[in-house]
């Protein structure tokens, strides 16, 4: 019989294995982690961990082991932690990113157990191909501005660097002049000797070729988009159709733009909630 | 249509709120303690903020842990989230290779193996490079000025020689001319020509790692000459230090150095002595270059196991107090340089603070930290939401002077840990192409504020956040988050949520 316990901080034992490394290692090192394990007589199965955050509990770990799953495991997991944060009238939620097939039976199970889809499509992450951008009409004929960062001179990107960092403008992790940057697609207006306008990529999201910074400073913002299609032009050069592409939508205008830039662009960020609905 | 009365209206709305906006920039103001700075208590403020969530946290772990019997588990069933990399194999030859050196080692001891024999051949030709350039003669002649031998001998560098007597290679010959050098300039006894080396002993010494891991065999195998040497000049370096022409050198060092120096030496006896250990764990006795000739296969427990493990206790522990002294010491530099760099962040911000001035909605708002124009736009729209509803603002003044003042608070908060920040991103700027030990742990410790900081803004932001949500709910009937909610309670009014 599937049974549910606490997992105690500082020592998750043998379900470590079924939390998330980042969760696991706040655990082990005393954090203040809820986190619970399911087992079967003296065999670990499942594990599920989390805090509270904006007045809500959130769910950063949820598995159960294939071969323990469709027995009612994950749904005492979740019982187990609503039941504790009934007193203190706290919802759930609870963020993830489809990339693997497995991460679609999540959709069902949280659907049963009474979470509503919260995703923001606003705010989210899109993943395309390279393949795929080339068939959308949204590139044909278009004015493709800027030039590619492995034509700058590199005191130039770092200059910009410099400013972005001064101005809060958004800049990848790392920096603009990062080696980590995919120099031979991402894109600057350059004007009077300055950057006055980027959009950066890398590969800091699944890592695929990612979309991770744009700014169109004094260029205005016709010229990011402008910047985006010669980016994505070259990309069709140096990469196979197959290569995938992630852009990050922040609001609705950028979540328009990869609508209509690419409409068969899959949404994987999903956040689902459960138990609060706003006054 | 304006007449006498309306007027006498506008007159008393407008009298309402600057009557009210006194109110509220009052509450702008720091109360401080007696000798508490401004600075501290923003301090004490910022991790009250940071704090509470990580006690509701608490809180709430321990409610679980009391209401639910503990998981209980042997081992797991398959499946996980992450997956693992797998080890690199070796080639035949390297194992052929390897077979022929355990044979070799085995005759000096039954316990050593291939890795035994390369620790051995290290230590050899580390003696025999030393031995090059302390030559007989020189050490006669160190005896007779009555210079420390062993210090010479263990911090010359050393070099090969080929088969006609000279250096082996250029760096051979540069090593040989900078131990000539530095066995001149020691005999003389001139602390000014002393003090170039001891400067580089001391500086090298600073810049070297020292950690559990180098205990590992393979790190061993690769590194015995490195670390017989390092075992060697940590010992010494108290004969060095304790030598009276040395003495005013060591006295008059520069903090940080000296602190930086005296948190790497105090592992010295640790250090050399597991050293000992876990050679002669390979069979090899590091201070004879050899191999040990005891039967350490039969009384393995009490030879080996049970002295490595005291051993090692001991050098953790050091290790342990080296790396936090080490640690304070460069979070107290790099804190310095934030310090030095915050008023240079602040005169960049002088330009929005004089557009927030000359402002109707933001003037007077008096943020003295960092601040973007869209903080001040925001705080300015919760003061004037605030203004513009004088007769609730009347009816419930303590729970609206406590959330304003709860929101400015956090706003400044979040300035200053925006500021740090900001300014920590500069030194990281500053020391990117560190190649000194030195400045990489700056960097490090710059790095690491930067993010803690960061952190800490983000969590103050959402704050600010839930603080704005929770004053607009109350005066402009907006839509309560869950974040708004959870304050509103904390802060000790839900029973306004009714």
């Amino acid at each position: 019989m599937l049974k549910t316990g606490v997992l105690p901080p500082g020592d998750p034992g043998v379900f470590k294995t079924f939390l998330l490394p980042d969760i696991a290692r706040a655990l082990e090192e005393g954090e203040p982690v809820t986190a619970f394990g399911l087992a079967e007589d003296q065999l670990a199965v499942g594990a599920l961990a989390g805090y509270l955050e904006g007045g809500l509990f959130q769910i950063a770990s949820l598995y159960v082991a294939p071969d323990y799953r469709r027995r009612g495991g994950g749904r005492l997991l979740l019982k187990t932690l609503e039941k504790l944060l009934e007193d203190i009238h706290t919802g759930m939620i609870i963020h993830f990113t489809a990339t693997a097939k497995e991460h679609e039976t999540l959709f069902p199970f949280l659907k049963a157990m009474g979470f509503w889809d919260e995703t923001d499509e606003k705010e989210n992450i899109y993943v395309t191909t390279v393949g795929e951008l080339g068939k959308t009409s949204y590139f044909s004929g278009a004015k493709e501005t800027g030039t590619s960062f492995d034509q700058l001179d590199e005191a130039l990107i770092r200059h910009a660097e410099l400013k972005a960092r001064e101005n809060g403008s958004p800049r990848p992790e790392g920096g603009i002049d990062s080696p980590k940057v995919e120099r031979r697609i991402s894109m600057a207006i350059v004007r009077d000797q300055r950057v006055a306008a980027y959009a950066v990529f890398d590969r800091s999201c699944l890592n695929s070729l990612t979309l991770s910074s744009t700014w169109s400073g004094s260029a205005g913002p016709t010229a990011v988009y402008s910047m985006i299609r010669a980016a994505f032009a070259r990309a069709q050069r140096i990469f196979p159709p197959e290569e995938k592409i992630v852009i990050q939508s922040v609001d609705q205008t950028t979540a328009s733009l990869i609508q209509t830039m690419a409409p068969n662009a899959k949404m994987i960020s999903h956040t689902w909630m459960k138990g609060y609905s706003y006054i | 249509m304006c007449g006498p009365g309306s007027t006498d209206l506008q007159r008393q709305e407008k009298k309402q709120t600057f009557e009210i906006r006194q109110e509220l920039t009052q509450l702008q103001e720091w109360d401080t303690e007696e000798n508490q700075t401004l600075e501290e208590r923003r301090r004490q403020e910022a991790e009250r903020l940071i704090t509470e969530q990580r006690e509701m946290n608490q809180q709430l772990a321990a409610r679980a842990a009391g209401n639910l019997p503990q998981a209980q588990a042997r081992e797991a069933a398959p499946g996980n989230p992450v997956q693992e990399q797998a080890a690199a194999k070796k080639s035949y030859k390297q194992r052929r290779e390897e077979s022929r050196r355990t044979k070799e080692a085995k005759k000096g001891n039954i316990a050593a193996d291939h890795i035994s024999y390369n620790m051995v051949e290290q230590l050899k030709d580390l003696r025999a490079e030393h031995l090059n350039s302390m030559t007989e003669e020189r050490n006669q002649i160190a005896f007779e000025a009555g210079v420390d031998r062993r210090v010479l001998g263990v911090f010359v560098q050393g070099y090969r020689k080929n088969k006609k007597g000279l250096p082996a290679t250029e760096e051979d010959a540069r090593k040989k001319r900078e131990d000539d050098d530095f066995y001149e300039d020691y005999i003389s006894k001139d602390l000014r020509r002393r003090k170039p080396h001891l400067d580089r002993f001391v500086n090298e010494l600073i810049n070297t790692e020292i950690s559990p891991d180098m205990f590992s065999v393979e790190y061993m195998e690769k590194h015995t000459r490195e670390m017989k040497n390092l075992t060697e000049r940590l010992t010494y370096f108290s004969n060095v230090m304790e030598d009276p022409i040395n003495k005013p050198y060591f006295d008059d060092m520069p903090r940080p150095q000296k602190d930086l120096f005296e948190a790497k030496r105090l592992m010295s006896a640790s250090y050399s002595q597991m050293f000992i250990s876990a050679a002669r764990a390979k069979a090899v006795n590091v201070n004879e270059n050899t191999y040990h000739t005891a039967d350490l296969k039969s009384f393995w427990e009490d030879m080996v196991e049970t002295p490595l493990q005291m051993d090692k206790a001991r050098f953790n522990r050091d290790y342990e107090e080296s790396q936090r002294r080490e640690r304070e010491i460069y979070d107290g530099v790099v804190d310095q340089e934030i310090e030095r760099e915050i008023p240079v962040r602040l005169r960049r911000n002088e330009e929005v603070r004089s557009w927030a001035e000359a402002s109707d909605n933001t003037a007077g708002l008096n943020i003295n930290t960092y601040a973007t124009q869209e903080t001040y736009e925001r705080l300015g729209a919760l003061r004037s939401a605030i203004e513009s509803n004088p007769g609730y603002y009347e009816a419930h003044k303590q729970m609206v002077d406590d959330l304003y003042q709860r929101v400015y608070r956090t706003v400044d908060v979040l300035g200053d840990r925006r500021l740090r920040a900001l300014a920590s991103d500069q030194l990281c700027d500053i020391y990117e192409n560190a190649a000194d030990t030195q400045e990489i742990k700056k960097r490090e410790s710059a790095l690491a504020k930067r993010e803690a900081y960061a952190e800490e803004a983000e969590r103050l932001a959402e704050q600010f956040t839930a603080g704005e949500n929770a004053i607009n709910f109350f005066l402009k009937g907006a839509p309560l988050s869950a974040a708004g909610r959870e304050l509103i309670i904390r802060s000790g009014y839900s029973g306004e949520l009714v």
